[in-house]
């Protein structure tokens, strides 16, 4: 893993659960409580995704939602990532063949992170948002560069 | 004339809920004037999906159906087989399922509690009981597996055996929970704050509980005496003998507020203890599962015809799984779900109107709503309208909390 | 509200005593639970006739507030749809609670059916789903609006049905079988 040297402040990530059973969402609330409390690395759960660096999307994204999935993306500033936390949202997984679901989620937006695991635990998910923060200080580099 | 009435649209995505749902709210003032709930944002036609797989498949899929009642409704399902194939469970099995349920309990009430310090302005408290519910998942981790989705139920059994070494664990537990719960009560009932706040908020009467046709701990807190483990008891809740806990039998009166639900999900921790107890010592010896191998039981299901209903009392109330299978295929024909939280959002409607808009979180969090469970399918649409995103509504929950804190003169 | 607790055969009798004919056949089933202690309870199922789904329902809101469990269908691909009620009576009683389950065959030419709405408002959610998931129409349902489908689900798709109004067409597979993979496809 390489080191965390450029990012000028902390990490914010705004999560969205579309169509999952609740217990990778569970998990992600769960890294922020004492026990992992990634909230000392300064990443923090924020309630605008205009707000946010990292997008957690979570589900197998069901039909209508695709879209909304989508203008959420497209609110985010520049640079960004996002991270699938999931099977459901990775594959499909075991909602493979629903006539409500539009996923994976790389088929929707793009995705730069996979959290697999039915759920994933803890510490992952947090492994998952810090290889996020890699790519957007890689992506922060060369925005400034261009600039 | 003079009347400003303003439109806000609560959700469907914003942090405090977690899961995606809509309710929109016509407001004069602070007064809640219309209500109207959306569901349906995370459906996903799981029973659809379950008719055309076999049924240890569909038993996989009842277990994503929430990642919070992971146990319950395989619980459900796994009863509802046995009930219409004639299998029974070895009596070891009996006793391993109600553990397993009982702690699920136990981590999905203290997750409420944590919620609902959290949409009151109580954020430490949030931290303090996520803190203690790590205990249990741990437990649960050691027991099966897993922290979350635990697959250790299968139709006719258990798939993993409870060892000596891991009832010392058990036993540990159910200490450290006996403490926790204590110190839980004390912060949440004898709080002024938490009390002025919670108290004749979300009040159901027992007439309105019947007529909503709601289940779990939101009819209890007002009064009605219903829990499956007691109705229509099944495995070791038979020889217990549970009974339901209801605000009349601790105080004397049942209200039916966010008080009384807090209540009864703080005592209904202790009795999972007692369950939990009373299951590690009187566990019987033997095997656990009745047909162990799959393919065996797979056969057996495509030749047997019948249909049940499989009910458990899950921590938001009862998982009802209707079943029918038809002897020509080795899955389900016919596949009903109705979880908890199907019945209890039901409450919201009536419960909204007159209320203050910071109100809202509390009323919106008191039934502890299940959305995976309840939906099932998903939509989104979008209207037009004034905006007051979520983080306002609850910067209004705390500002109340504050304004409630100085009126009582209560120090920092 | 709540009626005096009876025990499932009583019930029965009296559900007889008023409906008459209009039972087509009931069994009551018993189940035996408990390790140590063995004890057990009673399920009452009927098939009934359809025009008389009301009244049958009538009469059980005078012998107890019930507790609405599902209500669901079952479509065989044939011309009627198999509806499914199930009703807890005596909920809070221990070993006490009795659950009816009424069913009865609706023809797909006339699929409608009178709301129980008026006596429970909380079935409102159970008779929008079955609206939209098999195509049942309640007579008397005031909130028509779909419950879990998006607002903008196609007329005429209903994914509970096994006939040409089902969902098949819409299903997304996202895994491939091993045959499929085999097949080249």
């Amino acid at each position: 893993m390489g080191k965390l040297y450029n990012f000028k402040r902390s990490l914010w990530v705004f999560h969205a659960s579309g169509g999952s059973c609740n217990g990778c969402d569970i998990e992600i609330i769960a890294a922020l409580t004492p026990r992992y409390d990634a909230e000392r690395f300064g990443i923090k759960l924020v309630g605008s995704p205009r707000h946010a660096d990292v997008l957690l999307v979570t589900g197998a994204i069901p039909r209508d939602f695709a879209d909304k999935l989508r203008r959420i993306y497209e609110q985010m500033p520049d640079p960004k990532a996002v991270v699938v936390v999931g099977n459901c949202g990775t594959t499909g997984g075991v909602f493979y063949d629903s006539y409500n679901l539009v996923g994976p989620i790389d088929e929707i937006i793009p995705v730069d992170v996979y959290v697999p695991g039915c759920p994933p635990r803890p510490e992952a998910i947090i492994d998952g948002v810090v290889k996020a923060w890699l790519k957007i200080e890689k992506l922060e580099k060369q925005l400034e560069g261009k600039e | 004339m003079g009347k400003t009435q303003y439109y806000i649209p609560v959700g469907p995505i914003h942090p405090a809920l977690k899961e995606p749902i809509r309710v929109e709210v016509e407001v004069e003032g602070e007064k809640i004037v219309k209500v109207d709930v959306k569901r349906g944002f995370a459906h996903r036609g799981i029973e659809y999906m379950g008719m055309k797989r076999n049924a240890i498949q569909s038993l996989y899929l009842a277990e994503r159906i929430c990642g919070i009642c992971s146990i319950s409704h395989p619980y459900a399902f796994v009863l509802g087989s046995e009930k219409a194939l004639g299998i029974e469970a070895p009596p070891r099995a009996q006793y391993i399922r109600p553990i397993i349920a009982e702690l699920e309990r136990i981590h999905s009430h203290i997750l409420w509690l944590g919620v609902i310090a959290h949409e009151m302005g109580f954020d430490s408290l949030l931290f303090w009981t996520w803190k203690g519910r790590e205990k249990v998942l741990d437990l649960l981790e050691l027991l099966t597996g897993n922290r979350i989705n635990y697959s250790v139920f299968m139709i006719g059994g258990v798939r993993r055996d409870i060892k000596e070494s891991q009832i010392k664990a058990i036993k540990d537990t159910i200490d450290f929970y006996r403490t926790f719960t204590e110190e839980m009560k004390n912060v949440f009932l004898s709080d002024p704050i938490y009390k002025a706040r919670s108290r004749g908020v979300a009040q159901l009467s027992k007439e309105m509980a019947l007529k909503l046709n709601v289940c779990g701990p939101v009819a209890r807190a007002a009064g009605l005496r219903m829990d499956i483990r007691q109705d229509n008891p099944y495995d070791a809740y038979a020889d217990i003998g549970v009974k339901a806990i209801v605000p009349q039998d601790i105080v004397g009166e049942a209200k039916g507020d966010a008080y009384d639900i807090t209540l009864v999900r703080l005592y209904e921790i202790e009795q999972s203890l007692d369950i939990i107890e009373f299951c590690v010592e009187n566990m019987p010896e033997g095997k656990i599962m009745a047909i162990p191998n799959y393919v065996v039981l797979l056969s057996r299901i495509k030749k047997k015809a019948g249909e049940s209903i499989g009910m458990h009392e899950a921590p938001r109330g009862e998982v009802v799984h209707y079943l029918k299978y038809d002897g020509t295929r080795d899955g389900p024909a016919v596949w009903k779900v109705v979880a908890p939280s199907y019945n209890n959002i039901n409450t919201w409607g009536s419960l909204l109107l007159g209320a203050e808009v910071a109100d809202i979180p509390i009323v919106v969090a008191y039934i502890d709503p299940c959305l995976c469970c309840n939906d099932r399918i998903a939509v989104v649409k979008n209207r037009d309208g004034r905006v007051i995103d979520y983080s306002l509504i609850h910067k209004k929950a705390i500002e109340k909390t504050m304004r409630v804190k100085r009126e009582l003169g209560v120090r920092e | 509200m709540r009626g005096e607790q009876l025990t499932a055969e009583q019930v029965l009798e009296k559900l007889q005593e008023a409906l008459g004919e209009v039972i087509i056949s009931h069994e009551i089933r018993e189940y035996t639970m408990g390790v140590r202690k063995k004890k057990s309870y009673k399920e009452i199922w009927m098939e009934i006739d359809k025009d008389a789904f009301r009244k049958t329902v009538e009469e059980i809101f005078k012998l107890d507030y019930p507790h609405l469990h599902f209500i669901t269908g079952e479509d065989k691909g044939g011309d009627t749809i198999k509806m499914i009620y199930g009703f807890a009576l005596y909920h809070g009683f221990p070993w006490g609670q009795v659950s009816i389950v009424l069913k009865f065959d609706l023809p797909k030419s006339n699929l409608v059916l009178p709301t129980i709405t008026d006596l429970m408002p909380g079935a409102e959610t159970n008779e929008r789903e079955i609206r939209e998931m098999l195509g049942v129409e309640f007579e008397g349902l005031k909130n028509k609006r779909h419950l879990f489908l998006p607002d903008d689900w196609p007329e005429g798709k209903y994914p509970w049905r096994r006939d040409e109004y089902g969902v098949e067409d819409m299903v997304k597979h996202t895994h491939k079988s091993v045959n499929e993979i085999r097949r080249g496809e």
